[in-house]
């Protein structure tokens, strides 16, 4: 049943990790009502970036709010609530990703060259076949930068997305992805770069080329 | 110590001028772009949707525990009924077992059957000696040596 106003404005002050003791301690409706409430928008929106596809990125957070209902005493109270969250959401992105790629060929030309000692997970193939999803990214811009990001390997859009479009910070980001600190600065540098050139042509198009100017 | 009005600006030529990378504004316009793309809107529905899955959800372990029960109280009555019932019970019981098999009786055949005294060795007078071959310097009685 779900819970009424006077039960959410009750609750509405507490912070995240209170409102999950609260739904740990006496499975208060309330309490996870305002949790999904804080937390939708955000998971919704990286899991969009991850995935590149609006009805994917529903359906995955989605069931990453199930698995919070599902798993609440799995949760540590003395960890940041959105830090368990985004795990969560990640472990499934990534899952849902490796269904994907199972069922796809993966061209020789998209494996690693292995020369890069960063690159540890360069046996995942980005995404090159993708088509933008124009009821989220309305403009062009945003379009061609979606496309970019689903053409890094995971292992760096997940950090990239995490860090330049969610705003978490390092430390989030290596508990979240399960990954040292060093890693995640240098898959992040990395990503960048790669980013950068990928882009490259739609900051020429908008700035002109930087070489050219005198 | 306190630097005297001139000093600051030997300070400065002094110092090298922190280099900025030709990409440095391309890595800006990056990161700017990546904060300014739009958020992914959340339907309306989305938490009517998310209820709907929760209440499916909690109804199917209970759906299944109703299934095993049943089977549970099937087995154990089926159990309890093969236990309890008459020996001369027909043979329509659904787990039936194979009826009485008469055991085979075989002849014994002579040639096993264990003698019933211990045989007793032949009186030494019968016994044939066997005479004792000559051991010769440098022979011995082992096998010879396996053939490589």
């Amino acid at each position: 049943m779900p819970p009424s106003p006077s039960e959410l404005r009750a609750l509405s002050h507490a912070s995240d990790e209170e409102l999950m003791q609260r739904f740990q301690a006496d499975n208060s409706e309330a309490a996870y009502t305002l949790l999904v409430r804080r937390y939708k928008s955000a998971i919704v929106n990286f899991l969009y970036r991850f995935t590149g596809n609006y009805d994917d990125a529903l359906d995955i957070a989605q069931e990453t709010f199930l698995r919070l209902y599902r798993y609440k005493h799995s949760y540590n109270p003395e960890q940041p609530f959105s830090t368990w969250l985004y795990t969560i959401a990640a472990n499934l992105a990534r899952g849902f990703y490796q269904r994907q790629q199972r069922s796809a060929t993966i061209p020789f030309s998209a494996l690693g060259s292995g020369e890069d000692p960063d690159e540890e997970r360069s046996w995942e193939p980005p995404d090159t076949q993708y088509l933008p999803d124009t009821r989220v990214d309305t403009t062009l811009i945003a379009q061609r930068v979606q496309a970019a990001l689903m053409q890094l390997p995971p292992s760096f859009r997940e950090i990239i997305i995490l860090r330049e479009i969610m705003e978490l910070s390092y430390e989030e980001i290596a508990e979240i992805t399960q990954t040292e600190l060093g890693t995640v600065k240098s898959r992040l540098n990395r990503a960048r770069q790669r980013l950068q050139e990928l882009l490259r042509d739609l900051y020429e198009e908008l700035y002109g080329n930087p070489s050219k100017q005198p | 110590m306190s630097l005297t009005p001139h000093q600051p600006e030997q300070l400065k030529h002094l110092l090298p001028e922190v280099p900025v990378p030709e990409d440095f504004e391309q890595q800006l316009w990056l990161r700017r772009i990546l904060r300014e793309l739009p958020e992914a809107p959340v339907p309306e529905t989305f938490e009517a949707e998310l209820l709907q899955r929760l209440s499916s959800e909690r109804s199917a372990p209970s759906w299944r525990r109703w299934v095993v029960a049943a089977a549970l109280l099937l087995s154990g009555s089926l159990a309890l009924w093969y236990l309890l019932r008459p020996g001369d019970a027909p043979s329509s019981a659904p787990f039936r077992m194979p009826e009485a098999i008469p055991p085979v009786v075989v002849e014994p055949d002579a040639r096993f059957v264990l003698p019933t005294k211990p045989v007793q060795p032949p009186p030494p007078s019968q016994r044939r000696e066997l005479p004792a071959p000559a051991i010769r310097k440098g022979e011995n009685r082992f096998l010879p040596p396996p053939e490589e």
